[in-house]
């Protein structure tokens, strides 16, 4: 056993000048065909629209697994699938705010075989408050609604203000904390405009997402939150009577919440558009009749009860929102939060 | 959900076929990690990462635990038998372990160690399952300066725990949290330190990190033992110990349960550092510390205990804290964040799944490993006649594949390679790694919750001490910097098994 | 199991002792980089103050205590030189090999894809790093790299994007 283990082991222990020359040699070899082939150019893929699709898709995520913009999209990508009769590759590519996915999307091909799943905050917010991320707010041609989470200002149960207006009457004459998800979120921006257009003394303290936002306001550490309400953690607690909601940011009172007042029926006007809705998006230069059948896809799997019940009562749209309503709500938000992201 | 209803919920989650197969192969794997020497615990967790992507949360923590306790098990094998330690933990058992190999008493040695390790291991996945909800829910009232207090003790306690001088662990620690503050500020989003790189955008990804700073420094520092295998010969000898033996380490494996337990939950702690100190503990309860080192089975059995218990209740920080205490559980934290799971006090409440699955797996895998220890010895000791070399080659490609898989973006194994050359550099100026690792964690979690106190408060700073949580908290930080600048031997150098343990201590993070 | 075993073994060597001259070389870069780093972010950045935390408040106090850390080890060598290592002569021409190959690897999983990297990283590592027989070299290249790819692409269905020049 001894003899035919220690005769396995091979002998390197005598190096010559004669192997090392080799060595030399091959590794100069190696490394100069991967030279040669790397700096080759590009090859490109020409898209075809007849047979669209007739390859897998690429489905960009630009948030990580498991957020409320990438659990929502999975549900609707089986549908999509059997509609487009087409494999989808869900990728997620997160990374700075949405800014690495969307990026990625933006300089793929726009031939209907990259698409996109992103929130309007993470299309929106990294090229005005960067700039050099790849894309711009309109290098996103929408297909349709997915998700939409009005933005909230909700209190805890045992909080002193039980309305908005004594809410905002507190503010004026004393300084109010208020946690928001994070700093260029929608509730982010749309509370620096609160502050910078209005006389109020909010303290805007970002958390991270918002169960953490959540926890603060139950914690007792700010006095008010500002987030989306979304299904999986603020819509719960609302329902639970855990936190009050006082308001939204919504210009229409919000189908999840239709008994809570609008900021601007409480005379807030000039905000920008306090909603984070996320969607299904291609290229701008895609061929108009893969837009379509993608389209056509997200109309039929959107309308699907099952669907809109698997994303949310109240997160899911009711009824499907067309690329085009997308588009313009896209435009309405880039504008509005150009004017506070700096 | 209470104790017995989680464990039921464990139950059900731990014994599914998929998590019986991963636990199975997490021990497995990690059985033979502890035996190859080079390749320690931290690194082959760290590679490992990839191939959980598309695994379950539960699956996925399941496998990588069931790593790092094999590695504890597997470790011990070729101390004994070749005074090699395979991973860092089992170094003190080079001592007397193979001293008592050397006497033909391999197998008892062998024997002892692997039911202290099941002993070590059950206390602590039992203390897991007692201490951890309670905490948890004790935790869940912190806020940001509990936390940021929190932070600050953990920063501080990896710098005075760790391998060498305090004020070279410093300096990983200074150098982690200034890699980490690359990318987007905490409270204001201001781009910092990018210089225009929209990979630089979202900061540097955790898991590229962690696999250069642990993964490739490792291969790279080992780069010439890939050339230079040469052979020895070790007998083995009866392995099951007798009712005497275990009798006789009875009191060794009770202690080494407890002392590694608790340490296990001190930042910097886990099983290297459990292991010195109980066998410091043996020898100075022994009434012949004379004969340690030259084969007493306390120094073997309750450093092994020590070392297999720490590496378990080590999982209690990070599940009920999100906070990682050593190298292995920040690449867990970094697995737990790919599953989109954000370690913290909301863990066991909101992911039952994980914890009580992984806390019933732990029992699983312990009695896995005590059963397969013994009669699989002899495969276990030919893997570690694998040639180095075609270690290496396998290990490199995981390593540029596995950056790769993250985001499918080039640009993170570019940071893996430039973090595993940092990390080269710094071990080869005796700067050990795995602090820097830990401030890249610690550090945001510092720095958000600090400031986040600061303009809750509006610039008040005694808002750090505004609950008793905080002050105690204050107070065991001021106890460790005063004991750290004063005394400087916190960490107990008597119970340094000596200077060749030591020499290979260092080796790993 | 009474059986005598043969294992490959490394024990009895003791690591250079690394020259006092490059460890405090090494040093004095690491300080010198801290020491910009601190400069630079009290130019780039707002730092602020404790009542008003700013971007560069936590990285401005973390980059200056570190490189007051490094000024106090410039002065004490016995710190310096604890546990340094000597980069031998074998290591450095290791680190020169391997060095090129790690970063052709960037650029080439981009424009290759990760099928004929990886194949090119084990075979040049096995032959060149490690220095086998071109025999071995291409037998444990061709397993490693079926066996990787395996477990990524069809195992986990890692979703990797084909490379630009190749297609795959």
């Amino acid at each position: 056993m001894r003899a035919a283990l220690a005769g396995s082991v091979p002998d390197l222990s005598t190096t010559t000048k004669g192997t090392q020359m080799r060595t030399l040699i091959t590794t100069t070899g190696v490394l100069a065909a991967m030279v040669a082939l790397v700096s080759c150019g590009q090859t490109q893929n020409s898209a075809s629209t007849d047979d669209y699709p007739d390859r897998p898709i690429d489905l960009i995520i630009p948030v990580p697994a498991g957020s409320s913009t990438d659990v929502s999209t999975r549900f609707v990508v089986p549908c999509i699938e059997e509609e487009l009769d087409a494999t989808i590759v869900v990728e997620n590519r997160d990374g700075g705010g949405g800014a690495v996915g969307n990026g990625l999307f933006a300089q793929a091909e726009a031939d209907g075989y990259t698409l996109v799943s992103t929130s309007v905050g993470n299309a929106v917010v990294p090229p005005i408050a960067e700039g050099g991320v790849g894309y711009e707010p309109d290098s996103f041609l929408p297909v349709g609604m997915i998700g939409q989470a009005p933005v909230v200002l909700v209190v805890a149960a045992d909080s002193p203000y039980t309305s908005a207006e004594e809410f905002f009457a507190g503010a004026a004459s004393e300084r109010l904390v208020v946690g928001i998800p994070g700093p260029t979120s929608v509730p982010g921006i749309s509370i620096t405009a609160l502050t910078s257009t209005q006389d109020l003394q909010l303290e805007a303290v970002p958390f991270t997402g918002n169960g953490n936002t959540i926890q603060a306001l139950l914690g007792g550490e700010v006095d008010a939150a500002y987030l989306s309400a979304d299904g999986g953690v603020t819509l719960p607690r609302i329902q639970s009577g855990e936190v009050v909601a006082l308001a939204t940011a919504v210009d229409e009172p919000a189908p999840s919440l239709p008994d809570v007042p609008t900021l601007v029926s409480l005379g807030f006007d000039g905000l920008p558009l306090g909603d984070s809705f996320w969607f299904l998006a291609t290229q701008v230069d895609t061929p108009e009749p893969i837009v379509t059948t993608l389209e056509g896809a997200m109309e039929t799997c959107m309308s699907n009860g099952d669907i809109q019940a698997q994303i949310g009562e109240g997160v899911a749209p009711p009824e499907f929102i067309p690329g085009s309503d997308v588009q313009e709500m896209l435009e309405t938000a880039a504008r509005g939060y150009e004017e506070f992201l700096q | 959900m209470d104790i017995l209803e989680g464990l039921l919920h464990g139950l059900e989650v731990a014994l599914s076929v998929q998590n019986l197969l991963f636990v199975l192969l997490g021990v497995t794997v990690g059985m033979m990690v502890g035996v190859l020497p080079g390749l320690g615990p931290a690194p082959t967790v760290a590679l490992l990462i990839p191939l959980t992507f598309t695994l379950d949360g539960p699956t996925a923590i399941i496998l990588l635990a069931g790593v790092y306790y094999g590695a504890m098990y597997g470790g011990t094998i070729t101390s004994v038998l070749l005074r090699i330690p395979g991973e860092a933990a089992s170094v003190v058992s080079t001592m007397d372990g193979h001293a008592m190999a050397r006497q033909g008493q391999a197998g008892k040695a062998l024997g002892l160690a692997a039911i202290g390790s099941f002993a070590g291991g059950l206390f602590a996945t039992a203390c897991l399952i007692l201490f951890s909800p309670t905490l948890a829910d004790f935790a869940l009232g912190f806020g940001s300066p509990e936390y940021a207090v929190l932070a600050l003790l953990g920063l501080f306690l990896v710098a005075y725990t760790s391998a060498g001088t305090t004020l070279k662990s410093l300096v990983a620690i200074g150098i982690g949290l200034l890699v980490a503050s690359v990318g987007p500020d905490p409270i204001t989003a201001s781009p910092r330190w990018t210089l225009g790189v929209p990979d630089l955008l979202g900061g540097f990804e955790i898991v590229a990190i962690i696999m250069g700073v642990f993964g490739l420094s490792e291969l790279l520092v080992n780069i010439t033992e890939s050339r230079r295998p040469t052979s020895v010969t070790r007998t083995i000898g009866r392995v099951l110990p007798t009712g005497r033996d275990i009798a006789d380490s009875a009191g060794a494996v009770g202690r080494g349960s407890v002392i590694g337990t608790a340490l296990g939950l001190i930042p910097g702690g886990g099983g290297v550092l459990a292991s010195l100190v109980s066998y410091g503990v043996e020898r100075r309860v022994s009434k012949q510390p004379e004969e340690f080192g030259s084969g007493v089975p306390q120094a073997v059995s309750g450093p092994e205990t020590a070392n297999n218990a720490a590496s378990i209740s080590t999982f209690i920080p990070l599940l009920t804290l999100g906070f990682p205490p050593n190298g292995v559980l920040a690449v867990i934290f970094g697995a737990l964040l790919i599953q989109g799971v954000t370690p913290g006090p909301e863990l066991i409440g909101d992911h039952p799944d994980i914890f009580w699955g992984v806390v019933v797996s732990m029992v699983i895998g312990n009695l896995v490993l005590l059963v397969m220890n013994i009669p699989l010895l002899p495969v276990f000791v030919k893997i570690a006649q694998i040639p180095p070399g075609t270690m290496a080659t396998i290990t490199v490609a995981i390593l540029v594949i596995g950056a790769y898989s993250i985001n499918g973006n080039p640009f993170d194994v570019a940071v893996m390679i430039g973090a595993g050359l940092v990390g080269y550099l710094l071990r080869k100026l005796g700067i050990p790694p795995a602090p820097l690792v830990l401030a890249f964690i610690l550090g945001p979690i510092f720095e958000t919750n600090f400031r986040r106190s600061l303009v809750v408060s509006d610039g008040n700073i005694t808002v750090f001490a505004s609950s008793p949580v905080a002050v105690a908290l204050l107070v065991v930080l001021g106890v460790v910097i005063v004991t750290a600048v004063t005394g400087r031997l916190w960490r107990m150098r008597s119970a340094r098994p000596g200077h060749a343990g030591e020499e290979r201590a260092r080796r790993l993070p | 199991m009474t059986d005598a075993e043969v294992i490959g073994h490394r024990d009895g060597e003791v690591d250079p002792a690394p020259s006092p001259r490059f460890v405090r070389a090494c040093f004095a870069v690491l300080f010198a980089a801290a020491a910009g780093l601190t400069v630079s972010v009290r130019l780039t950045m707002p730092v602020g103050s404790i009542a008003n935390t700013e971007p560069g408040f936590w990285p401005f106090w973390v980059a200056l205590l570190t490189t007051l850390l490094l000024g106090f080890a410039q002065v004490r060598p016995a710190i310096l030189l604890d546990r340094a290592e000597a980069i031998t002569g074998a290591e450095a021409r290791g680190l020169a090999l391997a060095l090129p190959v790690l970063l052709l690897a960037v650029p080439a999983l981009g424009q290759l894809g990760v099928a004929t990297t990886t194949a090119f990283v084990t075979l040049y590592w096995c032959k060149a790093v490690v220095g086998s027989s071109w025999r071995t070299s291409v037998v444990t290249a061709a397993a490693a790299s079926a066996g990787i790819l395996v477990i990524f692409l069809y195992l986990l269905d890692v979703p990797f994007p084909a490379g630009t020049l190749t297609g795959f």
